[in-house]
């Protein structure tokens, strides 16, 4: 009989699902990539029934399920803090006790209105643990001892946590409590800038590229305070702590002006463009030098110079490139999903652990599976026509590119983070600007400071980006950004930020498709590829071949690659 | 859209305001949604077709209304409800978190609903039309004290908008036509006037409860109230700061919520 683990994250962020069946993750799904809502929190019971549905799993076969944090510690942790000064923060002590009936806590009644299975089996996680275990599978030896760092906007309280891993047992190093969180003083900048906080983040980090840090020293004295390892906020710049709608005080309006409308990023080189862009800059800054203090006392006083970091702040991927460049540090690893998704494989991990002891399943990149099956009319070929058979595909895919098309890419393993890492893609030559810029801006309608990511073999990288080896791994999944060399930016000058850095993907050898795709392009002069992710901006990344299609609509996008062939879309009105 | 916002005089004369854009981006969004699942799990592969197209009608749609969004003036556009976020579909109603339309009603039902809701959505936008086209002069009145550029932006914005309503007009027509005219070819007039008349007047009730803000807040205000009063002297007594939340293999422990 097959051993089955289900890890679940939900309530909060983005809800996700994580199957270990034996010794090995073997599916992951994002409630958002069924219900197509971006962001989509609530319990996953749609993605929970399918991934049942999918891998035929018994009741009898689920050795345990765990939640990604403890429901009562996670709500009652806000709950107190916001009755200290109850008059005050009367907005959050009203949406505690309304999560009270909905939130965390219910956790294991719903999963009982879809399993049958008895309490014992249903266990709870540390938040801050789920995140730092869905890191530390993805470092370069798990037997090693490291040093984990997790920092996020708030889990079970917790906003920074700093973990030992020696030997066979994690060790708390530091706790850092709500409301002092560097990852809400980074969603409060990007309240200001106009962005949605939980997603204009990335916004902010593409931002800083084009503004000088001119109130850094500001921030780091006025509103960050840290101090031999411990960190604290001045919460009167802030208002996520008794404020529901707002994330900032009136204090950001009086020293750096009007907050940012969407007209402020229309034109880029208007003075409203440039204020935001330094106030990114500072914001950006001050968070890299301050983690960078953090991480460096942490080392100095552990002696561990093995780094590990997740939770939401991982998902910054120019201040992890600075915490990796650090000298202190031997080698880094941020995961490919080191937010609140991916804690969903953490809390699958400590299951697995629980049952095994003190050792990891076995985990790809690429874990989710493919569900066609879940479209029950079979429309596949009244939408899509096929034009190249799969032995062909990738030589009719180089030539397509190499004249100028965009091609969709919707192979059966998924991607279990935010990026698209060739499977749920959006391809283009990355040396063919004006094909690049209609894609960021007209096609995908993301801002147009906002960089797009480039992928390219191995074995080719060197060439083109400053590559380090004990942080190459990184760039499997394109977890932080590396230093672009001057033919880069001669050559393929839209696969480089501002900065000159690039949020680069290496592929691997054994990845058969790309492999060969690249050595029909190479011979064409193309060495780099544009890769995005594969969705209109807003929406999650494509789950099935419908999805594909209306994206595809949506984008004015004509061809589409996967396992059995390349097609084209065909429309039916 | 099959989704409908609550349209009083009130909030017409105060068009384009971010509210009300912001409820129809998100009615349309959640529209858009329904008709995806609809044409997922249709068995029909021409009703999946056509549950398709009107998806992707309804996600054009929705952008539209993110644009006017954008143009809308507003004293609170900065606050986080105000911003264009599909998942405030889930919390101002417009989608529910038990389940999609075509999940709970039968083929006959979901096409009836969408053929009534769809006529109400015409109304609507037919009532939003003969307001809103002083969109410009509104917004003009307003701006003129501001930026001389943003005013002309917006005469522009609001020539392309005027184009594109006429197609939106277009396709909330249709896509009322061919769900009432599907139904009624296809179901006994016994069942087709009953459900049409329930849809009818659950989506009127729907509306006045709905966009009644007034009590929710006022409910809000009362709970909130009664919490602070009752918890006061308590509150210093309650932490969670010296809680073990550490790593541990410990199944017993592993097993509590705390």
């Amino acid at each position: 009989m097959r051993k089955i683990i289900i890890g679940i994250s939900s309530y909060f962020h983005e809800s996700a699902i994580c199957i270990i069946i034996n010794d090995k993750i073997v599916d992951y799904l994002k409630e958002e990539e069924i219900t197509r809502v971006k962001g989509d929190f609530k319990f996953p019971k749609n993605s929970l029934k399918i991934i049942l549905k999918k891998h035929k799993i018994l009741e009898n076969e689920i050795e345990s399920i765990v939640f990604y944090e403890k429901p009562f510690l996670s709500w009652s942790s806000i709950t107190f803090f916001s009755l200290l000064k109850p008059v005050k923060r009367w907005k959050i002590v009203l949406n505690q006790f309304q999560k009270f009936w909905t939130g965390s806590l219910s956790f294991s009644a719903d999963i009982k209105k879809l399993i049958n299975i008895s309490s014992d089996k249903i266990y709870y996680n540390s938040h801050h643990v789920s995140h730092a275990l869905s890191g530390l599978i993805f470092s370069k030896d798990t037997k090693k001892d490291y040093l984990i760092f997790v920092l996020d906007g708030v889990g079970d309280g917790e906003t920074i946590s700093i973990y030992k891993k020696i030997k066979s047992d994690i060790l708390t190093e530091y706790k850092c409590l709500f409301p002092d969180s560097l990852g809400l003083y980074y969603s409060a900048f990007t309240d200001y800038l106009g962005f949605n906080v939980n997603e204009g983040e990335s916004k902010v980090m593409g931002l800083a590229a084009f503004g000088e840090p001119i109130y850094k020293e500001l921030i780091l004295n006025e509103i960050i305070q840290y101090n031999e390892g411990e960190l604290t906020l001045n919460q009167s710049w802030f208002a996520y702590s008794f404020d529901l709608e707002k994330s900032y005080s009136n204090k950001f309006n009086a020293k750096f002006g009007s907050p940012g409308t969407p007209d402020s990023y229309k034109n880029i080189n208007g003075k409203d463009f440039k204020r935001m862009a330094d106030i990114a800059c500072s914001t950006q800054v001050a968070l890299e030098e301050t983690l960078i203090s953090i991480v460096r006392y942490y080392i100095l006083k552990t002696g561990i110079k093995n780094i590990v970091f997740a939770g939401g702040l991982g998902l910054n991927s120019k201040a992890m490139q600075k915490l990796a460049e650090m000298q202190e540090v031997d080698e880094f690893t941020v995961p490919p999903s080191p937010g609140d998704s991916g804690a969903a494989t953490g809390a699958a991990i400590y299951g697995y652990m629980l049952s095994n002891g003190f050792k990891f399943p076995q985990i790809s990149i690429l874990p989710g599976k493919n569900y066609d099956e879940s479209v029950k009319a079979n429309i596949f070929d009244t939408i899509f026509k096929k034009i190249e058979q799969s032995s062909q595909s990738n030589t009719a895919v180089a030539n397509l590119i190499e004249s100028g098309e965009i091609i969709c890419t919707f192979f059966k393993d998924r991607e279990f983070g935010p990026r698209a890492l060739g499977s749920r893609s959006i391809l283009c030559a990355g040396n063919k600007n004006e094909i690049i810029k209609d894609l960021n801006e007209k096609l995908k309608k993301r801002e147009s400071f906002r960089p797009l990511a480039p992928m390219m073999r191995e074995s080719k990288a060197e060439k083109y980006f400053y590559i380090d080896d004990n942080n190459k791994h990184n760039l499997y999944w394109m977890g932080i950004t590396v230093n672009a060399k001057e033919e880069t930016i001669k050559d393929y000058p839209m696969t480089v930020h501002y900065d000159k850095t690039s949020r680069l993907q290496l592929i691997k050898s054994d990845n058969i498709f790309y492999e060969n795709l690249f050595i029909k392009l190479e011979k064409m002069n193309i060495n780099i590829l544009i890769n995005t992710s594969f969705n209109v901006a807003g929406d999650p990344m494509v789950f099935d071949y419908v999805d594909c299609y209306t994206n595809m609509v949506r984008m004015g996008l004509k061809y589409l690659v996967t396992d059995t062939g390349l097609f084209e879309i065909e429309i039916n009105k | 859209m099959f989704k409908t916002v609550n349209l009083n005089r009130s909030s017409v004369k105060d068009l384009p305001s971010t509210q009300i854009s912001l409820d129809f981006a998100l009615a349309e969004f959640s529209s858009a949604i329904e008709m995806l699942q609809a044409a997922k799990k249709v068995n029909d592969k021409k009703l999946a077709l056509g549950f398709l197209n009107h998806s992707l009608d309804e996600y054009r749609h929705t952008n539209f209304f993110i644009r006017v969004l954008k143009y809308s003036k507003n004293s609170n556009l900065n606050s986080n409800n105000l911003k264009f976020n599909s998942i405030l579909a889930y919390s101002k109603g417009f989608l529910r978190d038990d389940g999609y339309l075509f999940d709970k009603m039968s083929l006959q039902s979901f096409s009836v609903f969408i053929g009534v809701n769809e006529q109400q959505a015409l109304k609507i936008f037919q009532k939003l039309k003969n307001s809103n086209w002083n969109l410009g002069n509104k917004l003009r009145q307003d701006l003129n004290e501001i930026i001389e550029d943003e005013k002309k932006h917006l005469e522009l914005a609001q020539k392309n908008f005027e184009v594109e309503f006429v197609d939106l007009l277009k396709d909330e027509g249709r896509h009322a036509s061919l769900a009432l005219e599907y139904s009624k070819k296809n179901f006994p007039a016994k069942i087709y006037y009953p459900l049409y008349i329930r849809f009818f007047l659950f989506n009127k009730i729907r509306h006045l409860v709905g966009g009644n803000n007034t009590v929710k807040n006022l409910i809000s205000y009362v709970v909130s109230f009664l919490i602070i009063i009752f918890s006061f002297p308590f509150r210093y007594s309650l932490s969670t700061k010296n809680i073990d939340n550490n790593f541990d293999l410990n199944k017993k422990n592993a097993n509590l919520i705390l």
